[in-house]
């Protein structure tokens, strides 16, 4: 006879892996991202990089690249055309 | 929206009107998933090309001038990312959840109106849910994907995803690819909320 409450954390055994392979691919990718873009404006590859939470970098982005990000830059080519 | 339009029409055409020939149409709709993404857009390299077969014909039939060239435009890129992302959408032929609604083909004559009122409501509606969730399927990859510009297209037409490739791999500017890839990011999760919040989760995957 089973004993109750034996196998009650098999559910959370059984999402492990599923939860490892979630951390490794996803987590940990997002936070190394996540903490890219708040590098501080004076870092390069030579001096290296610290999260300086310069969240200014969002708005910099978006300035300069809103072309590519909010209209299709190729539509906007073939109208020019 | 070209992905969508034809994708519905070829869903449509293998669904229901291919008849015993519906499985092998399929195969040959999604063959192409089984090579490499690269690969078959270096392949459009070749059909593109100024000495290719497709570029000659054009200039024969004056829709091209004589020294007018497909590749390394956005044409190319456009026929590219289509080319890629269609079998997503022809994969909605795979299921059709709606085909009872279908427009029940009654002997007699109908009038046009009717017609086209039964098949707007009946096979068109059935095919919807699949073209949609595809449509949806396929946003994610084609969003990021800067593979089709940087082959296909010229250089100066740059897509977000070969902004953040540079900036990642050529500046080093890691600060503006990182804040550029989250923007993306965040822009593409509020797409799929939108998309969740109209059609519910059981369709997104």
């Amino acid at each position: 006879m089973a004993r109750p409450g034996k196998g009650r954390h098999t559910a959370y055994w059984l999402l492990a892996p599923g939860a490892i392979w979630l951390a490794l691919f996803f987590v940990i990718p997002f936070y190394s991202l996540l903490s890219a873009s708040l590098f501080g404006p004076n870092g390069s590859v030579l001096t290296g990089y610290k999260v300086t939470y310069h969240f200014g970098n969002y708005g910099s982005a978006i300035r300069d690249y809103h072309s590519e990000l909010f209209r299709a830059p190729l539509v906007r080519r073939a109208w020019r055309h | 929206l070209i992905c969508l339009v034809i994708g519905y029409v070829l869903a449509y055409a293998i669904a229901f009107k291919a008849g015993r020939w519906r499985n092998l149409l399929l195969v040959l709709v999604i063959a192409p998933f089984f090579t490499s993404f690269l690969l078959r857009t270096l392949s459009w390299k070749l059909i593109l090309s100024d000495h290719g077969f497709v570029v000659s014909t054009l200039q024969n039939l004056h829709i091209l001038g004589s020294d007018g060239r497909l590749l390394n435009t956005w044409f190319a890129v456009i026929a590219g990312i289509v080319y890629n992302f269609l079998p997503f959408h022809g994969a909605a032929a795979l299921r059709q959840p709606g085909e009872d609604r279908r427009s029940p083909r009654r002997g007699g004559r109908r009038s046009v109106r009717l017609a086209v009122q039964g098949f707007l409501q009946g096979d068109l509606a059935a095919l919807a849910p699949g073209c949609r969730r595809r449509h949806a399927a396929h946003l994610h990859p084609a969003a990021g994907d800067y593979i089709n510009a940087q082959l296909l297209g010229s250089p100066g037409g740059r897509m977000v995803g070969n902004v953040i490739q540079s900036l990642f791999t050529s500046t080093g500017d890691y600060a503006s690819a990182g804040a550029l890839s989250m923007i993306l990011m965040i822009m593409i999760i509020g797409l799929v909320l939108v998309y969740i919040r109209k059609s519910g989760t059981e369709e997104l995957v």
